[in-house]
């Protein structure tokens, strides 16, 4: 098959799929919240013009005509250029940020014309896998910030202000998380790193936990999440960034936020829960046959809507932060955490197995066991000393009563 | 003089007037004559380059070369703060692109994390605190519009001319630069390990110059946090004067 | 790799005397104090002056690492790359970071008596400063692109926060915005001018590129390899003109210095022109002069040693041209336009941009001389060295001055020093002795620091060069005397008194300190002759 058709015939099954997920991701969301909510949620639509409900299937196919079909209404006031670019701008690059994501390896027969192992990705040659998804992903920035710039609306403008200062505060304690698994497997490759795991068959949550979880509260800030998501902060803010949008460009602002989830799940599945692996199931070989393969990406896409699932639970679980704990969260708690795990990490590299020795452990429990003592005593030091706990206290500065008084 | 200097010179002088055209002076105006020109310029440019050899490469190669170039210029002619700090990630975009298709993937994907992703969303922040309007009166003037454009045009013809290759049949004296071997070519741009051979360029080699910037940058910290002390010392100094 | 391999790779000379960081030991204190006054703010808040007495610590610890202890009489240790080659260590480095740790050293002590900085940001001021110094000491040790970028950009940033640390002064922010803008510019330039030489020659190390010079030019070079290597060259002189605050790149150095502290004044007066200067010569020694130490191989060279001399004639000339017709006409400018000053920073300003140009003199000297006469070179390198070592007094003494008559007086005006010979007879002495030596008039320390240089220059056939010199010189008499005249003649006016400040004062004592010098070393020349010489010693070989 020419490698032109081959990329092609990747980029149309990714892209299908991911809209596809997109589309139901929301309609499970919306279950979700039903649930926890104690309603019913949508389990209306069907099969059109027929009686037939299929608990409520056919949703997702009826707002997509909703959104379509609304009648594009461009308001007054806005920068039209960028207004229009905007939408598109995130969705380029929340989608572009796949091109990357492995599925695994397979060996096809050679009768069809395939020389070697067929990767499972789009652009499975580039060295720099992880930063390429950083890179992309700090372009979906400019959708949300140049969004609610051009709507020249006050409350699309602090979406936008809040989002650019959340986005890149949370990038630092994200890259310092995937700093520890890089330093463990040494590429910046995903499907290394996923190889590196079944290899060993510790993925890396057991033995980075404090990695894991900045990683994980930073990949939900990076997605907007609540409780992370003040940039829309709807009781606030209306919808933030996207407030004077509608229709076909609503829908891609909303897409592109579930793209970006289903991104964070892929990264937190690949880079430390193991990705395709699971033991007895899956082997390590790099390559395998289809039905292994096929295997693997039911395991993959199976912990990937797992990690969904918690977010989508996170979501109905916990209040929205205030703006200066967010900020907090992000300066003094996670980036300090994200450095110290890159130290132990370090440290363990070089000199864990003359450390782990004497107690005849092999390198990686003794990793897990300093991994989850250094979380324990991360999180001991971080209740006592609270440093967040500053901005809950009245601001003498603001008082009434101090200014008179003086 | 041979025929590719004659075009070179046209394109050149043709780059320069429409850059001035284009550069915001005042209520001047010529903007899309400037367009115009500036478009020969640049196609007048680009039939002059060597091709690579392969269709889809030299596509690829032009269609980012003229994102580079169209949003580089684009950059500095518009009348907008916003469109220019957009128009300037865009051509980061460009630039990053040539980057990844000379095989430099490292320092591709750094421009864009580093550039696109972490300053320019910055410069955005401060731009949109700092003037939400969008429309101050000095952003509306090019300083020295004739004066920069010659000099932005006559450096990007000096070096194409010099160092772009472009003239290289005419003279053989430039440094033998022999299109690589398969065998470097797999040991340098294929390779798989490129990152790891960086790290180890980087933190072997030029360690002493990895450390120093990280000086740098601690003291430029240092320096930035005095500037934001200054200015929220300044305000409390001002609230205690109202009350 | 791990981490002893890499450790193995990067240092294998490391410890021991005679390793890469052995040679780096006062840079490395500088870093460790930095680390120390920040921690100490945070760690010991109760102690107000940590942050002087910890910098003054970690100052003269660095001074007794950089002081050549092992240093014989006539015989200095060859000059050797560390770091890889990254960094060069001979005995020009030496001396002149010497010359930088002593200046640090009494700035320092300056800074603290003065007092302008606030409990606040004090930490910071110090960390800003031994920042720039380490960067000031990274660029008169460069053998690498990288290096010299690196420390040009180490040395100006906190310079730009420097000039703006002054509270609640539009003024202040506003010059020190325009030196960053500036700077940044300049910085870009150079960059720009760096990689085109980086890009034609192949190489980033700068010996390499020497050698990959010789042989292009050797095989002939073509018209336009000459174009993009003197655009090159041409964009890298503008950064580091920018640093000397040379005439045309000058602009901001009034605004600066009349907007910043007369304190960081003298600092961006005195280090940062020095550290710039370091770099000149890095600069022209290693461009006008194959080193010999690392050339590459599967280079084809010229036959020999004295072929390659001459082959790179062509770039001695250009450095030549390059650096003379800046030293003419930033020195001409810096005294004409220091006579319609009527704030006594601003003349400072511009008699320090005039004094770069004396500065520059004898580097264009030593590019004239160095292809026939390496001894002459040499011997104009020194000239730089006594030049700045005697600068560093006056200057750091004008500047003191300054600043403690304007916290007496609050004013820094020219004109509201009128009557100080009266008031405090012994600060208008020192001010005096020093506005007399920066003229160059005998029996004063800047005497034996012009003649150097105008000796170099007459070795050099530099004829054009000399006489502007001689004409400036003349020239600076009337507006330096011109301040000793305000303090002596003019009366003084009814309303207001002129500051007493007695020389036993503890400020009066420092002035008198810093002046002693400025006349003692007209008579000890031959001291600073012999650390001069040493400096310029393994130069050029």
């Amino acid at each position: 098959m020419p490698p032109v058709l081959e990329s092609l015939l990747k980029i149309a099954v990714l892209v299908g799929g991911l809209m596809t997920a997109a589309a139901y991701l929301v309609l499970v969301e919306r279950w979700i919240a039903a649930w926890v909510q104690d309603r019913l949620g949508p389990n209306r639509v069907g099969v059109p013009l027929t009686k037939i409900r299929l608990f409520g299937l056919g949703q997702p196919v009826a707002d997509g005509v909703k959104f379509l079909t609304k009648g594009e209404f461009t308001p007054g006031q806005v920068d039209k250029i960028l207004y229009f670019v905007a939408p598109v701008a995130i969705f380029v690059a929340a989608m572009a940020a796949f091109a990357v994501v492995p599925l695994g390896s397979v060996v096809l027969p050679a009768s069809w014309g395939f020389d070697g192992p067929v990767r499972l990705a789009v652009a499975p040659g580039l060295d720099v896998g992880m930063l390429y998804i950083f890179a992309v992903g700090s372009v979906a920035v400019y959708g949300v910030v140049l969004g609610g710039w051009a709507s020249n609306n006050k409350y699309s403008f602090f979406g936008a202000v809040r989002s650019s200062a959340q986005l890149i505060s949370y990038e630092l304690p994200l890259g310092l998380g995937i700093l520890g698994v890089i330093l463990a497997t040494g590429s910046l490759r995903l499907d290394n790193i996923i190889v590196e795991q079944a290899r060993s068959g510790t993925w890396n949550v057991f033995v980075q936990p404090l990695g894991f979880v900045v990683f994980c509260v930073a990949a939900f800030a990076e997605a907007g999440r609540l409780p992370f998501d003040l940039p829309e902060a709807e009781q606030e803010l209306v919808g933030g960034y996207h407030t004077e949008y509608l229709g076909v460009k609503l829908m891609l602002f909303m897409v592109s936020e579930f793209l970006h989830m289903i991104l964070a799940a892929f990264l937190i599945v690949i880079l430390f829960l193991g990705g395709w692996h699971f033991w007895g199931l899956t082997g390590s070989a790099e390559a395998v046959s289809w039905p292994v393969a096929l295997l693997r990406v039911v395991v993959l896409l199976a912990k990937v809507m797992g990690v969904i699932l918690f977010f989508m639970l996170a979501r109905w679980s916990w209040p929205r932060f205030r703006y200066d704990q967010l900020m907090e969260v992000a300066w003094k708690v996670m980036i300090p955490w994200g450095l110290i795990n890159v130290v132990v990490v370090a440290t363990w590299m070089e000199y864990g197995v003359q450390l782990a020795r004497p107690w005849n452990l092999s390198a990686a429990q003794g990793m897990a066991i300093v991994g989850w003592g250094v979380l324990l005593l991360c999180w001991l030091a971080t209740t006592i000393i609270d440093p967040t706990a500053s901005g809950n206290r009245p601001r003498r500065d603001l008082s009434v009563n101090d200014n008179c008084s003086e | 003089m041979t025929n590719h200097q004659h075009i070179l010179t046209l394109a050149v002088l043709l780059g320069a007037v429409g850059l001035w055209l284009m550069l915001p002076r005042g209520g001047a105006r010529g903007r899309a004559v400037g367009t115009v020109l500036g478009i020969v310029a640049l196609g007048l440019w680009f039939s002059q380059f060597h091709g690579l050899g392969q269709w889809t490469a030299d596509g690829m190669f032009f269609v980012l070369a003229a994102i580079a170039v169209v949003a580089a210029v684009g950059a500095v002619t518009s009348r907008n703060p916003v469109y220019c700090a957009i128009w300037f990630g865009l051509s980061l975009l460009g630039t990053a692109g040539l980057l990844l298709l000379a095989g430099a993937q490292f320092i591709a994907v750094a421009t864009v994390l580093v550039y696109a992703g972490a300053i320019l969303v910055m410069f955005l922040f401060v731009l949109m605190v700092a003037q939400p309007e969008g429309k101050a009166s000095c952003d509306q003037m090019s300083w020295e519009a004739g004066v920069s454009a010659a000099a932005g045009i006559a450096m990007v013809g000096v070096l194409s001319v010099a160092i772009g290759g472009i003239l290289a049949p005419s003279c053989p004296a430039m440094p033998p630069i022999a299109p690589p071997t398969q065998e470097e070519l797999a040991a340098g741009v294929l390779d798989p390990h490129q990152v790891a051979r960086l790290g180890d360029e980087l933190f072997g080699r030029r360690l002493i110059a990895v450390e120093v910037a990280g000086t740098l940058l601690l003291a430029a910290l240092v320096g930035a946090a005095v500037i934001v002390n200054q200015f929220s010392g300044r305000r409390h100094d001002g609230q205690q004067k109202t009350v | 790799m791990n981490f002893d391999q890499l450790l193995q790779n990067v240092v294998g000379d490391t410890i021991g005397p005679g390793g890469s960081l052995w040679a780096f030991r006062p840079e490395m204190t500088l870093c460790a104090t930095i680390i120390a006054v920040l921690l100490a703010k945070i760690i010991l808040p109760g102690w107000k002056s940590s942050a002087y007495y910890i910098t003054l610590a970690g100052l003269l610890a660095a001074c007794f690492f950089a002081f050549p202890w092992s240093w014989q009489q006539g015989d200095m240790p060859a000059a050797k790359t560390i770091f890889t080659g990254m960094l060069i260590a001979d005995s020009f480095t030496v001396v002149v970071r010497g010359l930088l740790l002593g200046f640090a050293v009494l700035f320092t002590t300056f800074t603290q008596m003065t007092g302008v900085w606030d409990r606040d940001d004090q930490a910071e001021f110090f960390v800003l400063m031994l920042g720039s110094l380490v960067g000031m000491c990274l660029m008169i040790s460069a053998n690498h692109i990288l290096v010299v970028m690196l420390g040009v950009e180490m040395a100006s940033v906190p310079c730009y926060v420097l000039a703006g640390m002054k509270r609640n002064q539009p003024v202040s922010s506003e010059a020190a915005l325009k030196y960053a803008v500036f700077g940044a510019g300049a910085a870009g330039v150079m960059l720009f001018g760096l990689s085109l030489l980086a890009g034609v020659l192949g190489s980033a190390q700068l010996p390499t590129m020497t050698a990959r010079l010789i042989q292009i030019i050797h095989q002939g070079v073509s018209p336009d390899q000459t174009l993009v290597l003197s655009l090159g060259g041409l964009m890298l002189m503008v950064g580091v003109a920018f640093k000397l605050s040379a005439v045309p790149f000058h602009f901001w150095a009034p605004d600066v210095f009349e907007g910043a502290t007369a304190e960081v004044a003298a600092f961006i007066s005195v280090a940062s022109k020095a550290a710039a200067l370091g770099l000149l010569v890095r600069l022209v020694a290693v461009f006008s002069m194959p080193s010999g130490l690392t050339f590459p191989e599967g280079i084809s060279l010229p036959p020999d040693q004295l072929a390659a001399v001459a082959d790179l004639g062509a770039v001695r000339q250009y450095i030549v041209a390059i650096v003379s017709l800046l030293a003419a006409v930033t020195c001409t400018f810096g005294n004409l336009a220091a006579y319609g000053q009527t704030n006594m920073k601003r003349l400072l300003a511009y008699s320090t941009i005039a004094h770069a140009g004396y500065m520059m003199m004898p580097v264009a000297a030593a590019a004239a001389l160095v292809g026939s006469d390496v001894l002459g070179a040499r011997e104009a390198v020194a000239a730089l060295v006594i030049y700045i070592a005697i600068y560093l007094f006056m200057n750091l003494a004008a500047f003191a001055i300054v600043a403690f008559l304007r916290n007496a007086t609050g004013s820094e005006e020219i004109a509201d020093y009128a009557g100080l010979a009266r008031r405090s007879p012994g600060l208008a002495v020192c001010m005096a002795i020093v506005m007399f030596s920066l003229v160059g008039l005998p029996p004063l320390a800047g005497f034996p620091a012009k003649m150097t240089v105008f000796l170099a220059l007459i070795d050099a056939k530099l004829w054009a060069l000399l006489f502007v010199g001689a004409l400036n010189t003349l020239l600076s008499l009337f507006y330096y005397l011109r301040v000793v005249k305000v303090m002596v003649i003019s009366p003084e006016p009814l309303h207001r008194e002129a500051p007493t400040i007695p020389l036993t004062s503890m400020v009066g004592s420092y002035c008198a300190l810093l002046t002693v010098p400025v006349v003692a070393l007209f008579f000890l020349f031959g001291g600073v002759l012999y650390w001069a010489r040493a400096a310029a010693h393994t130069l050029f070989n």
